[in-house]
């Protein structure tokens, strides 16, 4: 690795450590109460071996050879981490465990709305240009913004619908 | 099976669900969940709920069934 990657590198390390720091120094009202913690365990065994099915899966179509030729390895790769992580998602939002108490959701939807618009608009600009497959191949640099955009998307409509079913919970 | 006896001594002492949840530290859909049946709460929480509502631990979560 050349110096300004090893920079890189090394600030994305310190502002993860300065992330978790913070993170974790939340105040009681900020934590995940015991049924969350519960329910995100659950979760996060879900989307572990759904990262596995899917892996697996990638690897029984890398064995088709006209695959081989259509999709690169790493977005295959990168679509099974989405995978997990959309399981992960829709199963804690549908639990009421996606969020910590006194969280409030609709700065995340909002957030979850940004990055599908941004990554979206880059797709639908790359497919306008001619240049969503490199060499005749789906790779990540083009595609990646369709698989970002479409987990955001869902990760969006799931929140949206939870919240509309918990206000109207609240109101009866 | 429901836990009706948690949801009549909330609603005796005029609670909702968000406020009980408020004085025990979790969620209102964890205080949802248990009022459902859905969830069975720690002893920690249940003690938590009991002195939220002054109530004892028989008289919100004894079943009688289970004599």
């Amino acid at each position: 690795m050349n110096t300004p990657t090893n920079f890189i590198v090394i600030a994305a390390l310190l502002v993860l450590i300065i992330a978790v720091f913070v993170l974790s120094r939340r105040t009681q009202e900020e934590q995940f109460d015991e049924r969350q913690l519960r329910v995100r365990a659950d979760a996060f065994r879900i989307g572990f071996f759904s990262m596995l099915g899917a892996v697996l899966a990638m690897m029984v179509l890398f064995s088709w050879k006209p695959w081989v030729d259509m999709v690169d390895p790493l977005f295959t790769l990168i679509a099974a981490v989405m995978i997990s992580f959309l399981v992960f998602a829709i199963y804690c939002i549908t639990h009421d465990a996606f969020f910590r108490r006194k969280e409030k959701p609709a700065s995340y939807l909002l957030i979850c709305i940004g990055v599908m618009l941004v990554n979206l608009g880059a797709a639908l600009k790359n497919i306008k240009n001619g240049t969503l497959l490199v060499d005749g191949k789906v790779t990540l640099t083009p595609c990646g913004n369709i698989m970002m955009g479409g987990t955001f998307l869902i990760v969006a409509i799931v929140l949206t619908v939870k919240m509309l079913a918990d206000r109207r919970e609240e109101e009866e | 099976m429901k836990n009706l006896k948690l949801k009549s001594a909330r609603a005796a002492k005029d609670l909702s669900q968000e406020q009980l949840a408020d004085l025990c530290n979790v969620s209102r859909q964890t205080i949802s969940a248990i009022e459902k049946g859905d969830y069975n709460p720690t002893i920690n929480l249940c003690i938590a709920i009991c002195k939220a509502l002054g109530k004892t631990l028989d008289e919100l979560f004894w079943n009688e069934d289970n004599e």
